[in-house]
């Protein structure tokens, strides 16, 4: 506690009495500390022990009932009672009761409100890094799935360009071969001939994933992100 | 060891204290003067001051030093005449204690 703040809660505790009073005493206290200077600053607020202390000894004095209490002695002047706890404590509100957690942060220093801050911060790590894994993983899901069809399209392109490449070289293979082993050479057009067909089916598989399979799909899934964000304003 | 004097003790100690000085002098000082002789709190000063304002054994005026002002404490006449009589009670009273303490049990 400095001078100031000493002053403050005395000036707090003395509203009860006139102003002419209140006046009176804190103008002996600040004319008190004043003389003192401020090198005996702490050493004055040692010996006057508290605000309440001399809030308390103030207001006894108006009513004249501090005088009956003064005890001399070997050891000088006391008064047993202020030497015990002779405090006036603040009331208390219901308000602030509510803003408890928000007082506390006010009445923090910087350093313990940076300490609090990165505490809550270290907290949050785990938090953030889970934030970061469901959304990684989310984007990873989407991102091999689109990988994924490209893969089947781009695999059925493929398989359709080898069973035709591979029927064309069954077809001339067979094409020789029927001037030296007929029946070995039918059945090298034939095997050609399915090749063909079976190309031309994924060729068309692969036609229909690219032309009506993916625009549909898009179509649905835009639709629906339609219908849910424009439903209300439309 | 304590004696209940109630304030009249404390009063005729700050009334000589601030008898000593002619023009006057302040709160910080008379408390200062008072410690040397006795312990007294500092904050027990206050009321005694302001009572014996009140009483009119003491008359106050504000003297400009250092660009503040500084409150001085001056005896009256009055006041003088009632630090003369404490004195005399005290004479008085202490001298009948010592008697008794030092030579009461011999004498008759």
């Amino acid at each position: 506690m400095n001078r100031k703040e000493f002053i403050e809660k005395l000036s707090f505790l003395l509203q009860d009495i006139s102003d002419e009073e209140r006046h009176e005493a804190l103008d002996f206290y600040e004319n008190y500390f004043d003389e003192a200077g401020i090198e005996n600053e702490q050493k004055v607020i040692l010996e006057l022990k508290s605000p309440e202390r001399v809030a308390a000894i103030i207001k006894d004095g108006l009513k004249g009932q501090f005088e009956e209490r003064i005890y001399a002695g070997n050891q000088g002047f006391s008064n047993d009672d202020y030497e015990m706890n002779y405090e006036i404590t603040e009331p208390k509100n219901q308000e602030k009761k509510e803003n408890k957690i928000f007082d506390r942060w006010k009445q923090m220093d910087s350093q313990d409100r940076l300490i609090l801050v990165i505490i809550g911060i270290v907290l949050c790590i785990p938090i953030t890094f889970s934030i970061f894994g469901i959304v990684g993983g989310v984007f990873g899901i989407g991102f091999s799935f689109v990988i994924a069809i490209l893969c089947v399209i781009f695999g059925l392109w493929i398989v359709t360009f080898i069973f035709h490449l591979l029927a064309v070289i069954l077809m001339i293979v067979g094409g020789i071969t029927l001037f030296i082993h007929p029946g070995a050479g039918l059945i090298y057009l034939g095997a050609g001939c399915i090749l063909i067909g079976l190309g031309t089916i994924f060729g068309k598989l692969a036609t229909w994933f690219f032309k009506d399979c993916i625009p549909h799909v898009v179509d649905t899934v835009s639709n629906a992100l339609h219908k849910i964000f424009h439903s209300r304003s439309v | 060891m304590i004696f209940n004097t109630g304030a009249a003790l404390l009063d005729a100690v700050v009334l000589s204290v601030v008898s000593r000085e002619k023009e006057g002098t302040y709160g910080y000082k008379i408390t200062q003067d008072v410690q040397q002789v006795i312990s007294v709190s500092e904050s027990t000063l206050y009321p005694v001051l302001r009572r014996l304002l009140k009483d009119e054994c003491l008359k106050s005026y504000d003297r400009e030093f250092q660009g503040r002002n500084r409150r001085y404490y001056q005896i009256t006449a009055s006041g003088l005449a009632q630090l003369n009589m404490y004195k005399q009670e005290w004479y008085e009273y202490t001298l009948r204690i010592n008697k008794l303490f030092d030579g009461g049990y011999h004498d008759e």
